[in-house]
C-alpha cells in the first residue's frame, strides 16, 4: 500500500517551493505544476523514513491549501489525497500495530486517527474525480459502475487506485462499521476498474492490493487464497523481485490465516533478502516494508500459535 | 574457616535465590477469538490482555489470536484440550459442546428482552460455571452477544409462512436442527460461508442469525426482509482451562477475573447500539424490515411454547430450561 512514493515526496518538496510563492492563481497553478510533475527520485530514494514521517504532516496541510486554490488540478488532487492515504498507512496505522499491548490505549487512538486519515485521503480524492468527471460521485453511489467509470483511461488509474485502498483501509480499522462495510462495494469496483485499465501500475501496486484483498477476506465475501497466491506472482512478476512488500503481503495476509509458519518465515527472510540500495527509486520503500518484516520475524508467538510453546505441556489432554 | 564456609554458603543460597528470581518467565496465556481484530470484541479482548499484563508486572502475558487464525470455535476447544491454546471465546451454540445446559436460555421465545436475559443468567451463571469446572474449564466471563432473528428473501410474517419455507440452520446446531424438524419447519444444514450462495440459489429462503452477522457478510443482498422480532438471545463467554487459570498467581486472579468481566461487560453495554447501527445501515442499502405486532408476535409464541414438551427434554435440558422459566416467572410480576 505504500506505494508511489514520488508523490509523497512531491508533497515534501512543496514545503520548500511554496515560501516564495504568493496564491494568486496562475502561481498556484504553476507551483502545483512543478511539485506533481517534477523527478522525486532524490526522496524516493532517501534511507531515513523518520525524515518523510516528520516533513509529511505540513506538507500535506499545505498541499490542501493548493487545493482548495486549484481544486481541478489532477496531480494535486492525487498527491493530496494520495498522501493522507501513504501517511496513514506507514506512519499510523503500522506504528499503532507495533506497539506492545501495555501501551493498548495509544494504539486504539492512533487506529481511529489512522481510519479518520484514510477518509480524509479518499474524500479529497473522490470530489476530485467528480471534479475532473463530472457526475461520477452520483453514479458510483447509485452502484452505476459502467456509467461512474464512462470515458476514464489510464490517467485515471492513480486516484481510482488510491481513493479505493484509502476507503478498503478505513474498512480494515473497524471491521463493525457497518454503513463503511456496507458502501466498500464501491472501492471494490474502483479497484477493479483500475486493475482493468492499467494492471501493472506502480509497480505492481493493484495486484499487491489483491493479495490482500483475497487473503483478508472470508470466503462467503469473495476471500480466496488461490486467488491471493496468483496476484502474488503478478506483484512480483511486475516489481521484478525487487520489492519486499509483495512476500510481507502474503506472509501477512495468507501465511498467518493458515498458520503456515514455515511459509511465512521464508517469505520474510525473501523480503529481508533485498538489498534497498539496488534500486534507490524504492529504497525508502524497501526500506519501510522491511522494518515491518523484521518486527514480525521478532513477533512470531503474536501471531502463530505454535510459535513457542506456553504453560507446560506435560500431561497435555487434561485442561 | 567455617565463617567463611558459611559465608559462601550463604553469598551461594542468595546466588541461587537471585538466580531463580531472575528467571522468572512469565506466564503465556494464548486465547483464540474467531472475531476481527478490529471489532468491538476483538478491542475488548485487546483491553483485557493489556490490563492483565500491567496487572501483573508483566508476570503474565496475554496472547491475542483474533480473526479465527487459530481456527474455527471447535478447533479452538480441542487446541485447549491439548494446551496448544489456553483460552478461547465462544458462541453459547460452541461452548454447549461443554455444557449443553447454556441452550436452555436460548429456547426460541422463552427469554424476551436484554433485562429478561440479565435476570435469568444470574442465576444460571452459577451453574454453567460449575459445570464447566467440573471439565477442567473457568469462565472467566458471560456476555450476551445480541438478538437472532429471521431474514428472508420473500417478506415473512406468520409460522404458517415459514412452513412453506427452507430455513437454513448451521450444522452444529443439532439443537435447532432438531427443534425446527420437531415443529413442523424445513431446516437446512448449512455451513456459514455457503450462505449467500445458497440464498442465491434458492437452496435456502430463510436463515436465523444475528443483524451483525447479516450485515458483516452482506447476507441481506439475498435477504432483503428481516422480521423485527427478537427469537433467542445469543451469549458469547470467555473461557480458560483451569490449568491456566491455576497457574495464574493467587493474588492476581481476582482482578484478572474483574478485568475479564470488564471485557465482556463492555461488549454487551454496546451490543444494542451495534445491532440498530447494523440495522440502519442495512436499511440504506436497502433492506426491508417487517414490523410485528402483539398479534403476530403471539401468534409465534404460541407456536413455539405449545409444543416446548416436544423439544424440552429430547433437545434442551429440562432441569434448566424449568429454573428459566420460574425465573421469568418471578421477573415478569
Amino acid at each position: 500500500m505504500a506505494k508511489t512514493w514520488t508523490l509523497v515526496i512531491a508533497i515534501a518538496f512543496s514545503t520548500i517551493s511554496l515560501g516564495s510563492c504568493s496564491l494568486s492563481q496562475l502561481a498556484t497553478r504553476a507551483v502545483a505544476d512543478s511539485l506533481t510533475s517534477g523527478d522525486a527520485s532524490t526522496f524516493t530514494s532517501d534511507d531515513d523514513p523518520q525524515l518523510i514521517a516528520d516533513a509529511l504532516p505540513f506538507a500535506l496541510k499545505l498541499y490542501q491549501t493548493l487545493l482548495e486554490k486549484e481544486p481541478n488540478h489532477r496531480g494535486l488532487i492525487t498527491a493530496t489525497g494520495s498522501g493522507f492515504i501513504m501517511y496513514a498507512n506507514a506512519f499510523v496505522q503500522t506504528p499503532a500495530m507495533m506497539l506492545p499491548s501495555d501501551q493498548f490505549s495509544r494504539a486504539e487512538q492512533m487506529k481511529v486517527r489512522a481510519k479518520k486519515l484514510y477518509l480524509r485521503g479518499r474524500d479529497i480524492l473522490l470530489n476530485g474525480m467528480d471534479r475532473l468527471h463530472p457526475g461520477f460521485l452520483k453514479a458510483l453511489n447509485d452502484d452505476q459502475y459502467d456509467l461512474a467509470f464512462k470515458g476514464m483511461t489510464a490517467r485515471d488509474v492513480p486516484i481510482l487506485y488510491w481513493a479505493a485502498a484509502g476507503w478498503f483501509g478505513a474498512w480494515s480499522l473497524d471491521a463493525f462499521d457497518f454503513g463503511l462495510g456496507l458502501s466498500v462495494k464501491r472501492a471494490g469496483a474502483m479497484m477493479h476498474k483500475a486493475l482493468e485499465l492499467a494492471p501493472d501500475y506502480g509497480n505492481g501496486a493493484i495486484h499487491e492490493f489483491y493479495i490482500l484483498y483475497y487473503g483478508a477476506l472470508p470466503p462467503g465475501m469473495g476471500g480466496s487464497e488461490q486467488k491471493a497466491r496468483e496476484q502474488f506472482k503478478e506483484a512480483v512478476r511486475v516489481s521484478q523481485g525487487k520489492l519486499a512488500s509483495p512476500y510481507v503481503s502474503l506472509a501477512t495476509a495468507v501465511s498467518i490465516k493458515t498458520q503456515n509458519l514455515k511459509e511465512f518465515e521464508e517469505l520474510m527472510k525473501q523480503a529481508l533478502a533485498i538489498n534497498p540500495d539496488d534500486v534507490p527509486a524504492t529504497r525508502l520503500m524497501n526500506i519501510i516494508s522491511q522494518e515491518q518484516a523484521r518486527w514480525y520475524m521478532d513477533h512470531l508467538d503474536q501471531f502463530f500459535v505454535s510459535a513457542s510453546d506456553s504453560v507446560e505441556s506435560d500431561n497435555a489432554t487434561n485442561p | 574457616m567455617r565463617q567463611i564456609r558459611k559465608g559462601r554458603l550463604a553469598l551461594l543460597l542468595l546466588a541461587g535465590m537471585l538466580g531463580v528470581a531472575g528467571s522468572v518467565s512469565a506466564l503465556d496465556i494464548k486465547i483464540a477469538s474467531i472475531a476481527p481484530e478490529n471489532s468491538p470484541y476483538g478491542v475488548a479482548l485487546n483491553q483485557m490482555a493489556s490490563e492483565w499484563q500491567q496487572i501483573s508486572g508483566g508476570r503474565v502475558r496475554v496472547l491475542i489470536y483474533h480473526n479465527g487464525i487459530a481456527g474455527d470455535q471447535s478447533d479452538v476447544l480441542r487446541k485447549m484440550r491439548f494446551n496448544q491454546l489456553q483460552g478461547g471465546v465462544f458462541t453459547n451454540t460452541a461452548i454447549a459442546a461443554l455444557v449443553p445446559e447454556v441452550l436452555s436460555v436460548s429456547v426460541p421465545f422463552l427469554v424476551h428482552n436484554d433485562a429478561e436475559f440479565r435476570y435469568v443468567m444470574k442465576d444460571m451463571r452459577p451453574i454453567l460455571d460449575k459445570k464447566l469446572e467440573s471439565q477442567g474449564f473457568k469462565a472467566i466471563a458471560w456476555a450476551e452477544a445480541g438478538w437472532v432473528k429471521f431474514f428472508s428473501k420473500d417478506q415473512l410474517l406468520t409460522p404458517e409462512q415459514l412452513k412453506g419455507d427452507r430455513l437454513a440452520v448451521p450444522p452444529e446446531q443439532q439443537d435447532l436442527l432438531t427443534t425446527f424438524k420437531i415443529l413442523g419447519y424445513r431446516p437446512v444444514p448449512l455451513d456459514m460461508p455457503e450462505t449467500l450462495s445458497a440464498l442465491n440459489s434458492g437452496l435456502v429462503d430463510v436463515i436465523f442469525t444475528s443483524p451483525l452477522i447479516v450485515a458483516g457478510y452482506q447476507w441481506f443482498s439475498a435477504a432483503r426482509y428481516m422480521l423485527d422480532m427478537n427469537i433467542a438471545p445469543a451469549i458469547g463467554t470467555i473461557v480458560l482451562t483451569s490449568r491456566a487459570w491455576n497457574q495464574i498467581p493467587v493474588q492476581f486472579r481476582p482482578e484478572f477475573q474483574a478485568s475479564a468481566a470488564r471485557a465482556g461487560q463492555k461488549v454487551e453495554n454496546g451490543i444494542l447500539k451495534l445491532e440498530n447501527d447494523a440495522i440502519d445501515a442495512m436499511k440504506g442499502y436497502g433492506l426491508k424490515i417487517t414490523q410485528v405486532t402483539p398479534e403476530i408476535r403471539a401468534l409465534w409464541e404460541t407456536e413455539f411454547q405449545h409444543n416446548y414438551d416436544s423439544i424440552i427434554g429430547p433437545v434442551f435440558d429440562a432441569a434448566t430450561v424449568k429454573l428459566v422459566q420460574d425465573d421469568l416467572k418471578a421477573f415478569r410480576k
